[in-house]
């Protein structure tokens, strides 16, 4: 019962990701397989004005079966460098996070996964995430140590990827 | 080469169509009945003895012989093109006991792609490598194995999805190219008389009653060169150019179409002709029935109920917008209030609902949203909600399109001098 009760919420949140995320956010989001609601595919676009402004993101989501007690798990599939995403692709945000488990002791204050928490709410946690990186976390030290001491690098770094991420 | 339409890949009916040949297997149908009978029994001896027997030369050879009394012959061009030092044979992918066949030439593991563990997958011979969700952590544990001193060869499928073998290969996924440096690409060529190999979307139990059914399916291998990663060159490239050589020794055309395209190919088709595969028994692909909304309310229960009383007065608000609400109100009245003072987002369910004045709260919201938007007529837009599993998914492929060429163009529109100058 527990598997309906999180198909019928990611069927529901699937409907208003399509509804309120169409690319005027920049969003779009989908389970990969119609048959499995618990895996999704994401296409993040960096937002207007930041460092990775105009490039498109590919992550997969996944949900676990007592979803939504436990958050969904988000990895970028392509190649990134973010203070908070891990070199593998792992994004680490306290919106992922359960109160309980706290990695990096430093999200004390911030917000945390609860039921009531959706998909969409994760995802554009995600695109700020992406507009204002959180230096105090180590997902990634090379890229935290990058951006708090030579922004021009990092920005230079971003703007790659961000072609990259366009195939240009 | 010109690009031949998906459905080509594929068959999609059971039956021939040329009277004679029906009538050829009509009359052949008692003797293949016999045969399909005489075969379990034989099959499940053939299952235990491969269970029971160690992997070696005299199982392959044993098991080879009675898969030969199953209906399934194996040949090979010459056993000695085939290199023993590489870790990775590649092969095209046509039937879905493709890797069962290949390992009665040499000992080699394929792994599971998709679908459960346990017992099933151990039965028809994959290997298995605990649950693994992403292809990513997939090849990682793949080169794990493939690092160890005595582990069996790997036989990987990178079209991932089954087609006819004639027309074209399906785009090879990159995994497998990452794994090794030197792979052996194999070339299968499947026949067998009167009915295509593989019907999409039928289950491995009813191809597997099929081959039984039929007097023989006989299983062409080739093997062809070794072919070693350049230095320089991406998996990318690799992978298309493993495929492309394939695709020249199977006379076939390398296609852009992956297994997802497959899979769409299957269900748009399910749309057409919704009896592909009731004749062969098997569980017919009919599309989608109904949206969650609809497949909830038929459990029965207070919040359906519910859920029905608000429909009847709204009829255009998906049931599922409908439930979400009285999940959190369990009050018909307050749910209706919600809905009709755009305190829900939704749109409408049916076209002609729109226009009726209830409706207006919808669109006050979508005109809401068209101001938010800086420029709509640039933005691709999804703009219905597509009502069938199958429409979402397209439409899900086509925002994901429709997203990139937004971004590219933008991109452009910015930086497109600099572009130029740096290339």
């Amino acid at each position: 019962t527990f598997k309906m009760t999180g198909m019928s919420l990611l069927q529901s949140d699937l409907e208003k990701t399509e509804l309120t995320l169409n690319p005027p956010e920049g969003i779009v989001a989908g389970p990969i397989d119609e048959e499995n609601f618990f895996e999704w595919e994401a296409l993040i676009m960096g937002p207007e004005d930041t460092c990775f402004a105009g490039g498109v993101f590919p992550a997969i989501l996944s949900f676990p079966l007592d979803y939504p007690l436990s958050p969904p798990k988000m990895r970028f599939t392509c190649e990134m460098f973010h203070p908070n995403i891990y070199p593998d692709g792992r994004v680490c945000i306290s919106i992922l996070h359960a109160p309980g488990d706290d990695p990096m002791g430093y999200e004390s204050s911030a917000e945390r996964w609860s039921p009531v928490q959706s998909v969409e709410k994760i995802l554009l946690s995600v695109v700020s995430m992406l507009a204002e990186p959180n230096d105090e976390s180590g997902a990634n030290v090379d890229a935290s140590k990058m951006w708090r001491e030579d922004r021009e690098q990092f920005k230079n770094k971003a703007e790659q990827l961000v072609r990259k991420s366009l195939g240009f | 080469m010109e690009t031949p339409g998906i459905e080509r890949l594929f068959h999609f009916h059971r039956l021939p169509k040329d009277g004679f040949l029906l009538l050829l297997l009509l009359l052949y149908t008692p003797v293949g009945l016999c045969l399909l009978l005489l075969r379990i029994f034989i099959g499940v001896h053939v299952f235990l003895v491969s269970c029971v027997l160690p992997d070696s030369v005299i199982r392959r050879f044993i098991v080879r012989v009675m898969c030969s009394v199953l209906g399934m012959c194996v040949k090979q061009n010459d056993p000695r093109l085939r290199d023993r030092s590489v870790r990775v044979y590649i092969c095209n992918h046509v039937t879905q006991f493709d890797h069962n066949l290949l390992s009665l030439l040499t000992s080699c593991n394929t792994p599971v792609l998709n679908g459960s563990l346990g017992f099933v997958s151990w039965a028809r011979g994959f290997m298995e490598l605990g649950a693994i969700t992403s292809r990513a952590a997939l090849t990682e544990s793949l080169k794990q194995y493939c690092s160890l001193e005595d582990s069996l060869p790997l036989l990987l499928f990178p079209e991932e999805e089954t087609t006819n073998g004639k027309i074209g290969l399906l785009k090879f996924s990159t995994w497998p190219f990452s794994i090794a440096d030197s792979l052996q690409p194999i070339a299968l060529f499947v026949r067998r008389p009167f009915i295509p190999m593989c019907v999409a979307g039928s289950s491995w139990i009813s191809e597997l009653l099929w081959t039984f059914f039929l007097p023989f399916t006989v299983y062409q291998v080739r093997w062809l060169q070794t072919v070693c990663k350049q230095s320089g060159e991406s998996g990318e490239q690799f992978s298309s150019r493993v495929q492309e050589l394939l695709a020249m020794e199977l006379n076939v055309v390398s296609t852009p179409y992956t297994s997802v395209d497959k899979a769409e190919c299957i269900k748009r088709m399910g749309h057409v002709q919704p009896h592909v595969t009731t004749a062969t028994g098997t569980r017919p692909r009919t599309p989608a029935s109904g949206t969650a909304g609809e497949r909830l309310i038929s459990q029965g229960g207070r919040i359906p109920r519910m859920a029905r009383q608000v429909k009847e007065v709204l009829p255009h608000v998906p049931l599922v917008i409908i439930i979400k609400d009285l999940e959190k109100t369990s009050c018909v009245d307050t749910t209706i209030t919600n809905l009709l003072e755009g305190r829900v987002p939704f749109v409408a369910e049916d076209d002609s609902a729109k226009a009726c004045a209830a409706a207006a709260a919808a669109t006050t919201w979508r005109t809401k949203r068209l101001h938010s938007a800086k420029k709509p007529t640039k933005r691709p837009v999804a703009n219905s909600f597509g009502k069938s599993a199958s429409d979402r998914h397209m439409s899900l492929q086509e925002r994901k399109e429709a997203l990139y060429e937004f971004a590219r163009r933008r991109y452009l529109e910015k930086h497109g001098g600099e572009i130029q100058d740096n290339s």
